[in-house]
């Protein structure tokens, strides 16, 4: 379905997910606005915004009274892509830590709702991080749902709401469970990055345990294309949007040193087995027509490219 | 009832109920206090005056009435978590935020302020299943809640998993079914007080639907069984808690019509929602914690008449 005309809020439209989909949907020729802290963080997306091809809302979905000020400028929405979320712990301790994940994810997310008037359709960006340490392998959308951690349990609970919400209201819901997107404007300091930035600078990469785990990487422009689609899809329902292959961390670090032409040696740090993690995406290939281009190798040179051109100076 | 070596268990051990003044709260004191429980009580009001024990005024959504509480709850080693918001409501624009306050939020809280306690009994819901894909069912069927308190019951119970991980506390939770007998409140959209006041008021029971749906509600004294068992097993696990016997709707509330005494008749409402058995299947907690519901409910519904016909002749 072409989103051409239709008006767009996009949630968490500053960070990585977000600011590339906001690029492609303004290409789509849809009325984009966006919601988040801080419209600075991407060069390309500022100039969307200055350009005012963008509305952006200053908003931090934690504090309910931000939402109210904004309301008004948000009840015409048709479609929501709700990606934002705290990624990691913005607090040291636990019960901090969570009490601002069910108040920034799942009591925001409610006050978000209250100020949707007119929806035609939802993609809310849930994550690999609801499985837990997953019971099987490959992972589909049946395996059970045992978060290890308060992210994921509020994202879980946010799917839970918004399931009974989109039933209630009639209003396709998809909730798109991403495995570790990767790709430029990766922010986060997960061990992808952080082997990327040790590599460019010649330092070592540690990887803990036995290098053995494997993990599903998913591109950013692929994890975009199934945003996109699930944004029209008419059923809605839960997709796991990975590369549906899985890459150990060794390997990883090798290909990463390999695309970068780095000097950097790889080294192993004793821990405990970690949990491996890939993705079955047949649903979302079947229902979403979702089938993601991007090879690990042709996407870590791309990131790998962005890392070079922002790396601070030490 | 109950092994010598459980109540053993209870020896020295501090334990803290949570929601006390609660119908389940109320009898669960009783019944510790008989078993030589240490027994500490918390709730926003006091239980009544014929129940003795400690008690401490607290809401837990309040991180201050917890911190006035502090010396107090310093030294519990075993909680008993029935505090909850009971509204089973689909409108999650207006009911959600608290829920995720009370039960949510609160458990954290309350967490937070007993740093000495090693086992957790957690009352949670058959709510968190939704509508039943199979029956009997058990622990693994999906979780699907249908409604805010079963979406905040089951983000509750995954908060405390993840809690039990990093702590090493375990965490039994009793997924319990409608509980009835004694003492049940009116409202809350349960069927069975509902009757029986229409029944006593020689007004129609009213039923929505053809009434076929059956369940197996639990009397109220085998559910404070199930509870006492948990509370006692150091040990971490889910397990369903109902009754020996699944009866319809019409079959109960033609059982009360005959019990009470009352010439009126049920007056069916058409609805298409409710037609749905749900059965829980209470093997696991039969095998792994000795739960034994004795209760028939024909002895049930006659104990819960009975109680109504002394509280209203009062």
């Amino acid at each position: 379905m072409s989103l051409n005309g239709k008006s767009i809020l996009v949630t968490g439209g500053t960070g990585q997910l977000g600011s590339f989909l906001v690029e492609r949907l303004v290409k789509d020729k849809a009325y984009v606005t966006v919601l988040g802290r801080n419209p600075g963080r991407h060069e390309s997306l500022a100039k969307l915004i200055k350009s005012g091809k963008v509305l952006f809302l200053k908003c931090d979905l934690a504090d309910i009274r931000n939402i109210e000020k904004i309301g008004k400028q948000i009840a015409d929405t048709e479609y929501l892509a709700h990606l934002s979320s705290a990624m990691e712990p913005v607090y040291p301790g636990f019960y901090e830590n969570a009490r601002h994940d069910i108040a920034l994810n799942v009591r925001g997310t409610v006050s978000l709702m209250r100020h949707m008037g007119n929806l035609n359709g939802i993609s809310f960006a849930s994550s690999m991080a609801v499985y837990g340490a997953p019971a099987y392998n490959p992972v589909d959308e049946k395996c059970p749902a045992e978060p290890l951690n308060s992210y994921g349990v509020c994202k879980l609970t946010v799917e839970k709401l918004l399931q009974i919400y989109s039933k209630r209201e009639n209003i396709p819901l998809a909730i798109l469970r991403y495995s570790s997107i990767y790709g430029p404007r990766n922010m986060s300091t997960r061990a992808l990055p952080t082997f990327i930035k040790n590599a460019l600078r010649g330092n070592d990469l540690v990887i803990k345990g036995d290098g053995k785990t494997a993990r599903d990487y998913v591109f950013v422009d692929d994890a975009v294309d199934a945003t996109l689609s699930a944004l029209g899809h008419k059923k809605g329902g839960i997709f796991n949007i990975g590369y549906g292959k899985g890459c150990s961390i060794e390997s990883l670090a090798k290909a990463i040193v390999k695309v970068s032409g780095s000097k950097s040696r790889i080294r192993k740090a004793p821990s405990p087995k970690d949990f491996d993690f890939i993705f079955d995406i047949s649903r979302a290939r079947k229902e979403l027509r979702f089938s993601p281009k991007t090879g690990l190798e042709q996407g870590l040179n791309k990131e790998i490219e962005w890392h070079r051109k922002h790396l601070p100076r030490q | 009832m109950f092994s010598s070596k459980q109540i053993k268990a209870l020896e020295g051990r501090k334990v803290l109920v949570t929601g006390c003044s609660g119908q389940l709260g109320k009898r669960l004191i009783v019944k510790l206090a008989s078993v030589g429980a240490k027994v500490s009580g918390m709730d926003i009001i006091p239980p009544g005056e014929d129940i003795k024990l400690d008690f401490i005024r607290c809401d837990i959504r309040n991180q201050s009435d917890l911190k006035k509480a502090g010396k107090r709850l310093e030294k519990m080693d075993i909680l008993i978590h029935l505090a909850s918001a009971i509204k089973d409501s689909k409108d999650i624009l207006n009911d959600a935020v608290p829920s995720i306050d009370l039960n949510v939020t609160g458990t954290l809280n309350l967490l937070e302020h007993l740093p000495s306690l090693r086992h957790v009994c957690f009352t949670s819901s058959y709510m968190v299943y939704g509508s039943p894909g199979y029956n009997p069912v058990d622990e693994l069927h999906p979780t699907d809640p249908q409604n805010i308190y079963g979406a905040c019951k089951l983000a509750t119970e995954k908060y405390l998993r993840v809690w039990s991980r990093g702590c090493g506390s375990s965490v039994g939770i009793l997924r319990l079914m409608g509980v009835y007998g004694p003492g049940t409140p009116p409202g809350g959209g349960r069927a069975i007080p509902r009757f029986i006041e229409k029944a006593m008021k020689n007004e129609p029971l009213v039923i929505h639907g053809k009434g076929r749906s059956r369940r197996n509600y639990v009397y109220i004294d085998d559910a404070v069984d199930a509870i006492v068992h948990a509370a006692l097993s150091p040990k971490s696990g889910v397990w369903n808690i109902g009754g020996p016997e699944a009866w319809s709707v019409k079959e109960i509330a033609s059982a009360i019509i005959a019990f009470s005494g009352s010439d009126v008749e049920p007056e069916y409402i058409v609805a298409a929602d409710h037609e749905l058995d749900f059965i829980c299947d209470i093997s696991r907690a039969k095998k792994e914690l000795g739960f034994k519901p004795e209760t028939g409910m024909k002895e049930g519904l006659n104990a819960e008449i009975a109680h109504y016909s002394t509280r209203d002749a009062r």
